[in-house]
């Protein structure tokens, strides 16, 4: 309990003193400063390329979604006024551009999920996850199972059941902070959650 | 609370996103009831399967990234003005595309440096001074570091000056690494430690090692602990390095990085058994209540493969 406390304590102090940091590495970006803004983009670029990657499945929109969501907040930065936290106002550019690529490739009809290889064409987020090295072939073949499973079960999600899955499953966010981030209330937020777990249980609940 | 509301419950229990009184309630249900127990266990196992199909951004796609961001960050400021050494270059025609003009402007600098050094030798700094004033003002005060400032008779002061100097190298050479592992503990700049924990990782070595260690579990900066957990990849079969990954998954506030300690631990229970200590450690972890359900899940996976006892978790 006390290990507990102290680590608790620990995070509290830890916490309010990453926040001024950020506030005063957002301070110097916004004053054109480009080490602070490398410094911030650093702070949270791995994240947002994994949620791209793992939402679009695709390195090359995950590559654009990069771009396109730090270029903005560069662009914008010196109107940012901290009416919400940097990570939400982040994550809201992000979640937008992300929810715009699903939509425009549904117009397109375009699945672009396809990679073509020495083996062949083969699904571009089978072929991502292949290449880690501390796949072996027996968890690989289970891997492919409960991979198709899951993209079965993701293509019956709709967008923003999607996205809200992704941001608290993969990304642990906060339903507090996903509502903030996608404009909507705790409450929606866990309602799409809800739903998007139900249907994630359905698919994969036996198969486990 | 009955069976079906607990069921409705049971990924939000797992998020940890249930209110604290909700929460009593379907821990109690869930005791009781060996149904709606099996449902939660069936419940984690999803999750946890879902987990090791999650992608994770390949580090070579991150610096691609990262590479391209900076260019397209350096495009648009270009329009702003010239860049400074463009500014006085340019008059002199070191700035021009044809080698020839660059060649004569680079000799002639070569030639007024050359002369001024003479006249310095022969005749000293104008003010009998080691170092003039005016010489100085080429140095901008703001950014130069002082190291002393020494009081002297009439008025006079000595000031001494940290003058910067660089050197240049392959980063994994003995003449650079060292200054590497030094930056991974400047105190004031966290880019500084972020760029050298980043050219130290896959690099071999105790030193590497050690910097790492203390970067991972001490920097301040978020960002810095994240890279260094990465770096740790290269030395996880070591029982030093797997109890300071331990001690990240148990102090880190940052989920982020949390998640990275486990996600470089856990490979290495498949090559080596972990020791004693460490699946000790790990389900003292548990106990004490780990936030993260990705690090809970990923705990648990390893304690399994571990043997360690089920009741601890």
């Amino acid at each position: 309990m006390d290990t507990r406390a102290g680590i608790i304590g620990n995070v509290g102090v830890r916490g309010a003193m990453e926040r001024s940091g950020e506030e005063a590495l957002i301070r110097a970006a916004q004053g054109g400063d480009e080490d602070a803004f490398a410094q911030l983009v650093r702070s949270y670029d791995h994240q947002v390329l994994r949620m791209a990657l793992n939402l679009l499945r695709s390195p090359e929109d995950a590559r654009d979604i990069y771009q396109e969501a730090f270029l903005r907040v560069y662009r914008n930065l010196p109107k940012f006024r901290f009416d919400c936290s940097f990570s939400t106002w982040l994550y809201r550019i992000v979640a937008n551009l992300c929810l715009d690529q699903i939509r425009k490739r549904k117009v397109r009809k375009e699945e672009g999920s396809a990679v073509t290889t020495g083996a062949g064409e083969v699904d571009r987020f089978q072929y991502v996850a292949e290449q880690r090295a501390d796949v072996d072939p027996q968890r690989r073949m289970m891997s492919a199972e409960v991979n198709s499973r899951v993209q079965e079960v993701l293509n019956r999600l709709t967008d923003r059941e999607r996205l809200v899955f992704e941001m608290r499953h993969f990304q642990g966010m906060r339903l507090r902070s996903i509502g903030e981030a996608l404009g909507v209330t705790e409450e929606a937020a866990k309602n799409c959650l809800f739903r998007a777990t139900q249907k994630m249980r359905a698919a994969l609940g036996d198969f486990v | 609370m009955t069976c079906h509301e607990a069921q409705t419950k049971l990924s939000l229990y797992l998020y940890g996103e249930l209110e604290f009184a909700e929460e009593e309630a379907f821990e109690r249900h869930v005791s009781e009831c060996a149904l709606c127990e099996r449902a939660l266990d069936q419940e984690k196992a999803w999750h946890g399967a879902l987990n090791a199909e999650q992608m994770d951004a390949p580090l070579e796609l991150l610096g691609d990234c990262r590479r391209q961001l900076q260019e397209g960050v350096r495009s648009r400021r270009r329009p702003v003005g010239v860049a400074g050494w463009q500014r006085w270059a340019e008059p002199l025609g070191l700035s021009s595309p044809q080698w020839s003009m660059r060649l004569a402007a680079a000799s002639f600098l070569v030639f007024v440096g050359f002369s001024a050094g003479r006249y310095v030798d022969r005749n000293g700094l104008p003010g009998g001074a080691s170092m003039g004033a005016d010489a100085m003002s080429v140095i901008n005060p703001g950014s130069a570091r002082i190291r002393e400032i020494d009081p002297g008779e009439n008025h006079q002061v000595r000031i001494i000056i940290d003058q910067p100097r660089a050197i240049t190298g392959p980063a994994d050479s003995d003449a650079i690494r060292p200054w590497l592992v030094a930056a991974t503990r400047d105190g004031n700049d966290p880019g500084i430690r972020v760029d050298s924990v980043e050219m130290l990782n896959g690099q071999p070595g105790r030193d590497v090692r050690e910097a790492l260690l203390n970067s991972a579990q001490h920097d301040s900066n978020a960002a810095v602990r994240l890279e260094a957990v990465e770096g740790l990849r290269r030395f996880r079969e070591d029982v030093e390095t797997q109890e300071g990954l331990v001690y990240v998954l148990t102090h880190d506030e940052n989920a982020g990085v949390r998640s990275k300690a486990i996600d470089v631990l856990a490979p290495a229970a498949n090559t080596a058994r972990l020791s004693p200590d460490i699946t000790d450690a790990l389900a003292l972890a548990m106990r004490a209540g780990q936030p993260d359900d990705y690090v809970r899940m990923r705990c648990v996976e390893l304690l399994r493969q571990a043997d360690a006892p089920l009741d601890v978790y």
